[in-house]
């Protein structure tokens, strides 16, 4: 097995320039010029998004003839369509119905083809800087580049798109656990930071109060289900005797959101999810009762009160996306470039174990033995040995399961 | 059939005329590199390399992953393979370069796949034996059966509701998880062709919507499944219509019917398509293919069709009648070549890595912990397996982590096994379902997991659980591992050189775990352990050297080891107690091996599972988990003094059982076999005398 590292990317990357595109899905209009100071709320390009008017061919779903068919239109030109409502239907023996695939309006139906347009109406689009910096490039038509100095801190999962707010520190310690008692005024509009572990209803509690983020050590798989609206997830629910229970909703690979459904959290097929849109979960260590890396935990929490940018983004395959932190800097601050900062593993450094049963913890390289050895469970890979931060315990761990802090 | 399973049927050798080749297999998690070369005079395997696949971010290119691994085999071997960026080829006189490269991978993504039936269990099962046979994930199924289980009253049949309201089910249905094939099936041939127009209508409408959001993510810069294609494996008769009937669907691929009457079924060619779509669609989505595909010798191949090749020499040119089974990362298969079948079935979505949320999601969690030799929560394992899905790459740390990944890959295999009888229960789970017939007296392990087990023991009871072999032909089935990960590689060169493919793998592939022999049978709960002591399941004599024999009595419900090394043969007589049979013996019949049929031993030994068949599970949790520790320790696969209690998941000590079943660590000596007879640490596997016999 090589020694190349599996993420070449740190975890934190402190000190480093970071520069995002604001990209529109629709050429528009840019509102931004090159040189200048952004703000994250700052719109930085908007358009509007017009869908193309559905066709829908009424003869060919009722098998008849245009002007058979136009006879059997239940819906008139200029009226409101739901999705799936029925706009012609062709009654007695051997029933068949046209529906609308769309919601809209029906703009026009022309009787010589039976060809039915649904019209829907367009939105408005726009790219948000959501970080605060300068912007140093244009996109004609589409978006601005915009770069600031940063650290940059990589989460393992996460829930929604990209917000910004005001980082709230709300735990004493990166091992105290988000508890609902814990949450106040304090968090709405902002992005709230806890060490420990966080329930669905804490989460609830800070959408209620209108939190825009969340980022948290751990969520348990019961709590996340429970939160993003899976079926029989909450402790409460009966078990069913089979066993097959809310698990059966982590399927991954077949969903139908891009990349061939590796998006993470799978979203269920039917359900909606009670999560909104605009908020967002950002999880460091995984899942489980797992207290946060004290290092990324202190770090985070020194920002206590500035302007963060957060990217609840997963993606396992296809496209690989983490979830990500951007703590914006002073423009004086000095800052390499990512690439630098790769991580370096020698005998002293300080790692964090990814292995489920010593997760979030942190340990002390004690040496790097050559070649291929047996690790605990007796699986051969090439090897670390470590001691650990908290109890001083030391380990023989499988490359892979650790990852190098700064 | 190609030329090179023609050339392995009739064992025709090809002469090679390359020197080093170097063959590459790219999984989703690992880039595997083997090299091989004339040595002396004659082919052999010189080394292999590993490195992280590089086809997701930040590199987007398999072929850094492959640069990566060829890179590590320089310097493995010291030897000069690549000059600046570029593989050095042909080789030179001095030995450096490389004459042929060739490359099998398994990273492309699933094809999405419904299967569509007139009737889910006649053509249903046909095609979804045809859809296995190859990287599919199923994402549904639609049958017209399943419409027709709630009788329309007369008045919904008046206004069609029933009829309308089903077609409108089964699209939603189609929509949730958009395919990217629908393999459409149902009728005999010349038979009904309106139940298949029926079952167009609701695949049409479905596809027309799939394509309009496929457009409306496109114009948003967003990606979505487009209109599926469909491949039409049913009655002939009906393809006119049937095409008429899936208007706007464009592309439809017309292949054999699979059941051209009731009592037969051909699903060869609707396999094919799947696999030449797969082939042609889905593997140059893999970054980098492109470049890749200009460096090979010849196409890539698909992993799974280089390892078929390789069971169905092992039955052509042997004669051995073999089930080789993978355990991936993402995806698992299962080939299975004997006098009756030759087939495959690929779960292209359940695996060890990206695949366990799947095999959690399938298998249930009951199912898993169930393994398990301690107790742990079904919550606590969805954390567990859901950490590993978001961090594939991770090795298992403690005990306690390789028995969970041991546990899921159990249950991945059951799967397979279930898939590969034609979707019945699996065998086992509360003696649900009988098996039907899966002869094959030869087991191949393969895959990253198998591959890199600690412990023989654990490889051997890890196959024994989970396929509950039977020996129905033989009487007794020979486990091997694939340690060094040759199988794709080799099979992948027979397509370019048999000769040296074959000599190769009958040289430097597999590492001999040992023979098992498994009295057919079981008792009934109430005989169990009448009178205390389970009653003798069989009762077998090992000759290793003539005249000096050993007699060994096997209680029913343990599995026993009987020392025999790597270069031991011994005879054997084997007298099943009354109600067991061996293969397919008469129930107490004694069995002997012929002179020149002694059995072999391995790394392991002689193992005799006397867990009758199909063997059930303890219910009682405590039990169960007794039962487990005895096993493992009989195999050798439990460490000593392993309480898999480390790490902050660690579980209270198990109460004493209270209801008579021995302590968990109590182990019988009938059950404990000497140390030295059981292999030890996974180095051993690569011991020169373990390998070097063929099969």
């Amino acid at each position: 097995m090589s020694l190349y590292y599996p993420i070449p990317q740190p975890t934190i990357a402190a000190n480093i320039l970071v520069r995002r595109e604001r990209r529109l899905p629709v050429p528009g209009e840019v509102l931004v010029r090159a040189g200048q100071r952004v703000e994250p709320s700052d719109v930085v390009a908007q358009s509007t998004l017009s869908l193309e008017p559905v066709h829908i061919n009424v003869a060919a779903d009722l098998d008849l003839s245009a002007s058979a068919a136009s006879k059997r239109m239940l819906v008139n030109t200029g009226a409101l369509v739901e999705r799936g409502q029925v706009i012609a239907q062709r009654g007695g023996f051997g029933t068949r119905v046209s529906r609308a695939p769309v919601a809209g309006v029906l703009s026009n139906y022309d009787p010589s083809t039976a060809i039915a347009v649904i019209t829907m109406p367009s939105e408005p689009v726009s790219a948000q800087a959501h970080l605060k910096g300068i912007v140093t490039d244009l996109i004609p038509y589409y978006g601005a580049i915009v770069e600031t100095p940063a650290t940059l801190v990589r989460g393992v999962f996460g829930v929604g798109g990209e917000q910004h707010g005001v980082l709230k520190v709300i735990t004493a310690g990166s091992d105290e656990a988000i508890t609902p008692d814990l949450i106040d005024a304090k968090v709405t509009y902002a992005i709230a930071l806890g060490g420990g572990e966080v329930t669905a209803e804490a989460l609830r509690r800070m959408i209620e109060l209108g939190a825009r983020g969340v980022i948290a050590g751990s969520i348990r798989s019961r709590e996340l289900a429970n939160f993003l609206g899976y079926p029989g997830a909450r402790q409460a629910d009966h078990e069913p005797p089979t066993g097959m229970g809310w698990e059966r909703y982590w399927r991954l690979g077949a969903g139908t959101v891009g990349s061939n459904g590796w998006v993470f959290p799978p979203a269920v097929p039917g359900i909606s999810s009670p999560v909104p849109p605009d908020f967002v979960l950002i999880v460091m260590e995984g899942f489980g009762s797992v207290p946060m890396c004290p290092r990324t935990f202190e770090l985070m929490a020194a920002y206590d009160g500035q302007e963060v940018a957060i990217d609840g983004t997963t993606r396992l395959r296809g496209g690989l996306a983490r979830p990500e932190i951007i703590i914006p800097l002073a423009r004086t601050t000095a800052v390499r470039w990512l690439e630098e900062s790769g991580p370096r593993l020698a005998v002293g450094t300080q790692v964090r174990l990814l292995s489920p049963s010593y997760l979030g913890q942190m340990a002390q390289v004690l040496g790097l033995p050559v070649g291929p050895r047996a690790a605990q469970s007796g699986v051969i890979s090439p090897v670390a040995d470590v001691a650990l931060a908290a109890t001083g315990q030391k380990l023989r761990v499988p490359l892979v399961d650790i990852e190098v802090l700064e | 059939m190609n030329d090179t399973d023609e050339a392995i049927q009739q064992g025709a050798p090809t002469v090679a005329t390359v020197g080093a080749v170097l063959a590459v297999d790219i999984g989703s998690l690992y880039t595997r590199a083997a090299m091989f070369d004339v040595v002396g005079d004659e082919y052999r395997f010189v080394a292999r390399s590993s490195a992280n696949s590089t086809a997701e971010g930040p590199n987007n290119d398999v072929t850094a992953g492959v640069y990566n691994a060829v890179r590590e085999l320089e310097q493995v071997t010291g030897r000069k393979l690549t000059e600046e960026t570029r593989l050095l080829m042909p080789q030179r006189t001095d030995g450096t370069g490389i004459d042929l490269f060739i490359a099998t991978t398994s990273a492309a993504p699933a094809l999405r796949l419904v299967v569509a039936a007139v009737s889910g269990d006649i053509s249903g099962e046909s095609a979804m034996r045809a859809a296995r046979s190859t990287y599919t994930q199923l994402v549904s199924s639609i049958t017209l059966d399943e419409g027709l289980l709630e009788l329309p009253t007369e008045e919904e049949v008046l206004f069609n509701t029933a009829a309308t309201a089903w077609l409108q089910n089964e699209g939603d249905k189609l929509l949730a998880l958009p395919p990217d094939v629908v393999l459409m099936s149902g009728g005999v041939d010349n038979g009904p062709v309106a139940p298949l127009v029926r079952l167009a209508t609701a695949i049409s409408g479905a596809a027309r919507e799939q394509g309009r959001r496929a457009e409306e993510a496109a114009r948003v810069n967003k990606s979505a499944p487009g209109m599926p294609l469909v491949i039409f494996a049913g009655n002939h008769a009906a393809l006119e219509r049937v095409a008429q009937a899936l208007a706007p669907v464009s592309e439809i691929i017309e292949t054999a019917n699979v059941r051209p009457t009731l009592d037969t079924e051909q699903i060869a060619p609707a396999a094919n398509a799947l696999a030449k779509l797969y082939k042609e669609r889905r593997m140059p989505e893999v970054t980098g293919y492109s470049v890749l595909s200009r460096w090979v010798e010849g196409s890539i191949v698909p992993t799974a069709e280089a390892e078929r090749l390789i069971a169905r020499y092992l039955y052509h040119h042997y004669g051995r009648e073999t089930l080789l089974v993978d355990v991936g990362a993402t995806s698992t298969s299962l080939m299975l070549a004997n006098a009756e079948r030759d087939e495959a079935v690929v779960l292209g979505d359940m695996g060890l890595a990206y695949g366990m949320a799947n095999l959690l999601a399938q298998r249930g969690p009951a199912n898993i912990l169930c393994w398990l030799p301690f107790e742990m929560s079904a919550d606590d394992l969805t954390d567990w397996v859901l950490n590993k899905v978001v961090r594939p790459w991770g090795l298992p740390q403690t005990a306690r982590d390789l028995a969970l990944e041991h546990a899921l890959a159990r249950e991945a295999l059951i799967a397979g096994m279930s898939a590969l009888q034609g979707g019945v229960p699996s065998p086992g789970r509360n003696g649900s379902g009988s098996a039907p017939s899966m002869r094959y007296d030869l087991l191949v392990g393969t895959g990253g997991l198998l591959a890199h087990i600690p412990r023989p023991g654990q490889a051997a009871l890890l196959l024994l659980d989970a396929l509950q072999s039977t020996g129905e032909g033989l009487g007794s089935v020979e486990l091997a591992l694939d340690t060094t990960m040759l199988i794709p590689a080799l099979g992948n060169l027979a397509q370019h050189h048999l000769a040296a493919a074959s000599y190769i793998f009958d040289r430097d592939c597999l590492v001999w775990l040992g023979t098992a022999i498994v009295p057919r049978g079981y008792l009934l709960e109430n005989r169990k352990a009448a009178g205390g002591t389970p009653p003798t399941a069989v009762t077998i004599t090992v000759e290793r050297k003539r005249g000096e024999s050993e007699t060994v009595e096997i209680p029913y419900g343990s599995i026993t080891v009987i020392p025999l090394r790597p270069d031991q043969r011994a005879a054997l007589t084997v007298k099943p107690a009354p109600g067991f049979r061996i293969g397919n013996g008469e129930p107490g019949k004694t069995v002997k091996t012929e002179p020149g049929q002694e059995v072999k031993g391995g790394l392991v030994g002689l193992i005799v599972d006397a867990r009758g068949r199909p063997f059930e599970l303890p219910a009682d949790a405590d039990v169960r988990r007794g039962s487990i520790r005895r096993w493992w320790s009989a195999l050798d696969a439990l460490p000593t003094g392993e309480t898999f209690q480390t790490g902050p998941f660690a579980p209270p000590e198990p109460a004493p059982p209270t209801n008579g079943a021995e302590p968990p660590d109590a182990l019988p000596t009938s059950e404990t076999a000497p140390a030295e007879a059981q292999g030890g640490e996974a180095q051993a596997a690569h011991d020169a005398d373990s390998q070097g016999a063929n099969p």
